[in-house]
């Protein structure tokens, strides 16, 4: 009950600062809604950060709105238009300040690649210059559309979470497109874990004839099937899982998740 | 006998269908078909079906056996098209290459009628390039599919001046159902906030999907905005200018 009246008061507080004017676009370290007890940071302070005062100028603020993002998040967002309309910047919070999404429209296509290392560095780059936290490990760098990602994902006790973590995205000169930054509240694990052969066993009983189970089976942190992609009310922890993958009959691949404790499915992917 | 004359060619200049078609196989991914209740397809359907509505289109297409090859083509010459199914670069013996392609759904597992790029293109002779086009399938986002060109997109991408305004995605290799769930559900929800094509797909490229389970390419222009005829412009309420 404290919750949701806590929750209710920053509600109320957050569409109170709703209504008062948007702030121009000049430096500031101010933070944005302070009186409604938040202290996130102004997107005007990010905009002087990763605009050039060519691409500032002409930008309007639209008020900022309270949000939920894909993961069911409440986030705090912040939304820089140009005058045609266009959005130009937009800026996400958590509700406690953290910044989770900053992206960036039209940035410009290049026919350049850049390389991995390169691609690293970059993101480091970005990272600091917004005074976020490195995060630890080696990332993934993936190529898509002319894009590169640079993806840390996040692992909690040695076990992936994938999707969580923070991913940076570019263009082939290196400029920053946008960063996310994912971190999902995860369920308990079970008390006692099932072994990795007992859920290859679980799920071939679970696959219908001629389809083959790869011969491993590895943990993850996953979103039930039921909650992943949909857009949430509220966030679902991830579960600690078995993860089996295998093909079918028609030699399309899947993957079945299996609950890390009691082995009941929590989610099914295939790939057409 | 000039009356049908001038009738008939009316019909064949007319402009583009001003329709949307949305397709998913819903069979092949079925408990039956592969052990596990999957909603995968009909909730990509449902998204997709969300966002052409909302942007103005008239939406018909079917979702499960409904989706046969014939129903396909003949709704190819919408302007919109969406279909989520299994795709590879499929053999076309008419020109003796891989041209890529997808199943229907046809109520089978297995075996499935392939629609080709070539069936796709005779259907659309004499109707300008589509709008928006989103092939929800592995493989399709290659070049070697003939798919975006079938539809009149070609594989180029575009900024600025000359843009085309046309948009395709599909994806490179093996795509992942979950992973597309939430990739395609950003590029909606950023297309329905007002964000140009190019610009949504940007944003959807850092939702949490895993990028070893998802490889996305688009052609066409980025700013491409795809309305349908009818549609609103965004309300820009709230807006301060400095």
């Amino acid at each position: 009950m404290y919750k949701v009246r806590w929750s209710l008061a920053l509600l109320v507080g957050l569409v109170a600062a709703c209504g008062a004017p948007s702030t121009a676009i000049a430096p500031s370290g101010a933070p944005l809604a302070d009186g409604a007890g938040l202290n996130v940071r102004s997107i005007a302070t990010i905009a002087a950060q990763l605009l050039t005062p060519i691409e500032l100028r002409g930008l309007i603020t639209k008020p900022f709105t309270l949000v939920r993002s894909e993961s069911g998040e409440s986030r705090a967002r912040q939304v820089l238009v140009g005058s045609n309309g266009v959005e130009a910047l937009r800026v996400e919070s958590a509700l406690d300040g953290s910044l989770r999404l900053v992206v960036k429209s039209g940035v410009a296509l290049e026919s350049a690649a850049l390389s991995e290392s390169a691609a690293i560095a970059r993101a480091l780059r970005q990272l600091m210059r917004l005074g976020l936290e490195i995060p630890g490990g080696g990332p993934a760098v993936r190529g898509a559309a002319g894009r590169t990602l640079v993806v840390w994902t996040r692992e909690v006790r040695g076990v992936p979470v994938p999707g969580d973590g923070t991913r940076v995205v570019l263009n082939g000169a290196g400029d920053l497109v946008g960063l996310a930054i994912e971190e999902s509240p995860l369920a308990t694990p079970p008390a006692r874990l099932a072994r990795g052969d007992a859920a290859l066993r679980a799920a071939t009983a679970l696959m219908p004839n001629g389809a083959i189970v790869d011969g491993t089976s590895e943990l993850a942190w996953v979103l039930p099937t039921g909650a992943a992609g949909e857009l949430l009310d509220q966030r679902t922890s991830r579960r600690l899982a078995w993860c089996v993958s295998g093909v079918l009959r028609d030699g399309a691949a899947f993957e079945l998740q299996l609950d890390a404790g009691n082995l009941a499915l929590l989610g099914w992917d295939g790939a057409p | 006998m000039v009356g049908a004359v001038l009738l008939a060619a009316a019909i064949t200049l007319a402009p583009p269908a001003e329709s949307a078609t949305v397709f998913a196989n819903r069979t092949a991914f079925a408990e039956p078909c592969t052990g596990t209740i999957n909603t995968f397809p009909d909730r990509l359907a449902r998204e997709a079906r969300t966002a052409f509505a909302a942007l103005g289109w008239e939406v018909g297409g079917a979702v499960g056996p409904g989706f046969t090859r014939r129903a396909m083509v003949d709704g190819a010459d919408a302007a919109v098209f969406y279909v989520h199914s299994h795709g590879d670069l499929y053999w076309d013996s008419k020109s003796d290459a891989r041209v890529g392609g997808f199943r229907a759904d046809a109520g089978l597992c297995l075996g499935a009628p392939i629609v080709l790029p070539s069936e796709i293109a005779a259907m659309r002779r004499g109707v300008p390039p589509a709008s928006l086009v989103y092939i929800s399938s592995c493989h399709n986002g290659e070049r070697a599919s003939r798919l975006s060109s079938a539809f009149g997109i070609a594989q180029r991408k575009v900024q600025g001046a000359g843009e085309p305004d046309s948009f395709y995605v599909s994806y490179v290799g093996t795509a992942w159902q979950g992973a597309a769930l939430r990739f395609e559900r950003a590029f909606w929800r950023g297309i329905l906030d007002g964000a140009p094509a190019g610009a949504a797909f940007d944003r959807a490229l850092l939702v949490a999907f895993d990028p070893e389970h998802l490889a996305p390419e688009w052609w066409g222009g980025y700013g491409h905005m795809p309305h349908g005829p009818s549609a609103e412009l965004p309300d820009l309420g709230g807006r301060r200018y400095v």
